[in-house]
């Protein structure tokens, strides 16, 4: 059997894979094959198949979100899973915001006790001739804020800390 | 591919602040070109009119297949240039389609002292020339010139790349099989003769076009021989007797109809053969780009933002997303052609360096051409970044530059400071074409430090003279060269002085840029060759 994935169905989850073993498609839905035959194109986004030998009709249409299906009198969406920006996120996932370079803080813009939201701006530093703006890597509450308007700060000097989440 | 998900908040006083900050640039430069391209004094209308003559614009807008684009290059060259300056420095280049075949085209602009050649009028002229030469495009020229302005003779004549190198830049051309057409519609006087005699077809228009190497009043101060410009060099002589031209035509109107029918008699060349797939708008409106651009040198934004406002579905791969992130890296598709794509977010890192390096040796693998974001201040300083070695890892990254055979366009975004220009991909680096919007500020370094720096000396040099430090004078120091830097740093100066190919609205870039890539296609790729890479 080839690559598998996974079908999170009504809490219950099922592997989903494409057979090898037959030249017609066939896919094996955990184990069991169902043969798809006569994959029909009746309007934009209206399709008929056969399963098995029974004639199914659906809807099918897509965004960048995700691909939403349409059976029987009931919605099923299939959301995409961006790999790129996960691991982006999961990098960015931390308590304490640190300084990734030496410089001067121009203006503090949150307190202690602040409720933010990611991407909300924290502080605004300046080093290499540039303001950047550093801002909330998640939601959550501010718990200390070190930096100080027109200080200076080396690398690594920590910035701000959230509330560890629960 | 995914697509970028904006942050951008429309509704935002920042954001609003922009677009009224950055659309005022955008409408500033628009009626800029406009008067570069099309304000001239009644009497230079009348002279041409009085010649039986077309204005330089309507002569190219009867050349071009209708209804399709023009590229034009540095539309406001010699703006900035004070006396030594003109509109357009004289000259009207740019790429286009003639008959189906994408072209550049040079045009004399004799509606300005007769189409006389100024320093910048060569030096753009010899950039067009570059341009032909670097994508291998046909050229058409169109002459009419009074030849050298004389009283500047000195800024135009005599070095490596002034007015020689426009007719050692024809010859290279002819050398590598690139044709080019000359339409005479003027005087091609002494160097301009070289322009139709180095053209493998030319067209001259009875009455008013003339070739000649001296023109009748230095013919006369030379051997007293009194001749017209007609006998001299006109049409008859030329197509009938000297063979220097091959068309005679009774109009403007008939030389450019000639002209389109000669462009169509050549073969049809295939061009690089690059991946391209089914082009998409970007999802995001690029008119937000003003909205996105600050309105201060010194303020940052998200690159990845203007990147989803110029590139096909908005959708970005990125490369390396978790390492070096100053230096954002990844592929896209403009007009749908696949690109790499790199842009600063922030201050360029050892990481960051060997990233972008990295990144572009894996265009080169993959025959994808390469383009440069610039939002630059430099390379990071200081004594741990020295000790892990910055300068060699910069020095990588221009390596990896010079080394690439893919086209390169460099789009200059907001600053381009310091080494920081060179890492990416300045004009010094061969880009195929380097863009500017009209926020861009270029220099060695920023106004403020340069002005700080200078003051200091002055203070220290106060000091070892044993004179009197007064704050006055170090504050007129610090501010006249504040004022001076911010001059030269401005768009508009870099374009006056022919730093990039010309200001663009940011709107316009894909367009621009959609151009810029089909045109570079003409040119076949060749090998990557990297120097010794310094680890």
């Amino acid at each position: 059997m080839g690559e598998s994935y996974k079908l999170n169905l009504d809490e219950i989850k099922h592997e989903v894979a494409i057979s090898k073993c037959h030249p017609e498609l066939t896919i094996l839905v955990d184990g069991t094959a169902f043969a798809i035959e006569d994959l029909i194109q009746i309007s934009e986004n209206h399709f008929s198949v056969r399963i098995n030998g029974q004639l199914k009709k659906f809807w099918w249409a897509q965004d960048e979100e995700a691909i939403h299906l349409r059976s029987d009198g009931r919605t099923y969406t299939l959301p995409y899973l961006d790999h790129i920006s996960a691991t982006q996120k999961a990098a960015t996932n931390e308590d304490i915001i640190k300084a990734n370079m030496p410089g001067l803080v121009v203006s503090v813009n949150c307190q202690v006790g602040s409720t933010v939201s990611a991407g909300d701006v924290l502080i605004v530093i300046e080093s290499m001739k540039m303001q950047i703006n550093i801002t909330a890597p998640r939601d959550g509450e501010v718990e200390s804020v070190y930096a100080e308007t027109n200080s200076a700060f080396q690398k690594n000097a920590e910035l701000i800390s959230l509330k560890a989440q629960e | 591919m995914s697509r970028i998900k904006s942050k951008i908040q429309t509704e935002s006083t920042e954001f609003q602040s922009n677009y009224i900050h950055n659309k005022g640039l955008a409408d500033e430069l628009r009626q800029e070109q406009h008067d570069a391209r099309f304000k001239r004094s009644q009497k230079d209308i009348d002279r041409l009119a009085g010649h039986g003559k077309m204005m330089p614009r309507d002569r190219l807008e009867k050349l071009l297949d209708p209804g399709t684009p023009f590229l034009e290059f540095s539309t406001l060259a010699g703006s900035r240039a004070g006396d030594a300056g003109s509109p357009s420095a004289s000259c009207i280049t740019g790429i286009g389609v003639v008959s189906g075949q994408e072209v550049v085209i040079i045009g004399n602009d004799s509606s300005i002292k007769g189409g006389a050649w100024y320093p910048l009028t060569v030096k753009k002229i010899v950039r067009a020339l570059d341009i032909a030469i670097e994508n291998r495009l046909p050229v058409v020229h169109l002459c009419d010139s009074a030849g050298g302005f004389l009283p500047l003779q000195s800024e135009l004549f005599p070095d490596r790349y002034m007015a020689g190198r426009m007719f050692r830049n024809q010859s290279t051309l002819s050398k590598m099989n690139v044709k080019q057409l000359a339409l005479v519609f003027g005087h091609c006087t002494a160097g301009g003769a070289y322009v139709p005699a180095l053209s493998d077809y030319s067209v001259i228009v009875k009455g008013t076009g003339a070739v000649f190497l001296a023109g009748p009043p230095l013919v006369k101060a030379a051997t007293g021989e009194i001749v017209s410009a007609d006998d001299l060099g006109g049409s008859d002589l030329h197509t009938q007797i000297s063979g220097v031209c091959d068309y005679p035509a009774d109009t403007e109107e008939e030389a450019i109809a000639i002209g389109r029918e000669i462009v169509d008699q050549w073969e049809k060349l295939t061009k690089w053969n690059i991946r391209k797939d089914t082009v998409e708008e970007p999802y995001y409106d690029p008119d937000e780009l003003y909205g996105i651009l600050p309105t201060d040198i010194k303020k940052s934004f998200d690159i990845k933002e203007v990147i989803a406002r110029i590139v096909d579905g908005s959708k970005f791969h990125e490369y390396q997303p978790v390492y070096g992130t100053t230096m954002v890296c990844g592929f896209a598709n403009i007009w749908g052609y696949k690109v790499g794509i790199l842009g600063n977010n922030g201050v360029i890192f050892n990481d960051s360096a060997l990233k972008a390096a990295h990144f572009i040796e894996l265009c080169n693998q993959n025959n994808t051409p390469i383009l440069f974001l610039q939002n630059v201040t430099g390379f990071m300083v200081g004594k741990e970044y020295e000790a892990k070695g910055i300068s060699k890892d910069g020095a990588k990254l221009i390596q990896a530059i010079v080394g690439s055979h893919v086209p390169k366009f460099t789009l200059m975004c907001h600053g381009s400071f310091g080494a920081g220009n060179y890492g990416m991909c300045g004009r010094a680096y061969d880009p195929r074409f380097v863009f500017s919007w009209p926020n861009h500020q270029i220099g060695i370094m920023g106004g403020e430090q340069a002005a700080k720096t200078l003051a200091d000396v002055k203070k220290r040099q106060l000091e070892r003279t044993g004179e009197k430090v007064e704050q006055k004078t170090l504050d007129k120091v610090y501010e006249e060269t504040l004022e001076a830097f911010q001059d030269q740093m401005s768009a508009y100066y870099a374009t006056s002085e022919l730093w990039d190919d010309g200001i663009i609205n940011p709107i316009d870039t894909r367009n621009s840029l959609g151009i810029a890539i089909s045109a570079s296609l003409n040119a076949q790729p060749g090998e990557p060759g990297y120097g010794i890479f310094r680890f």
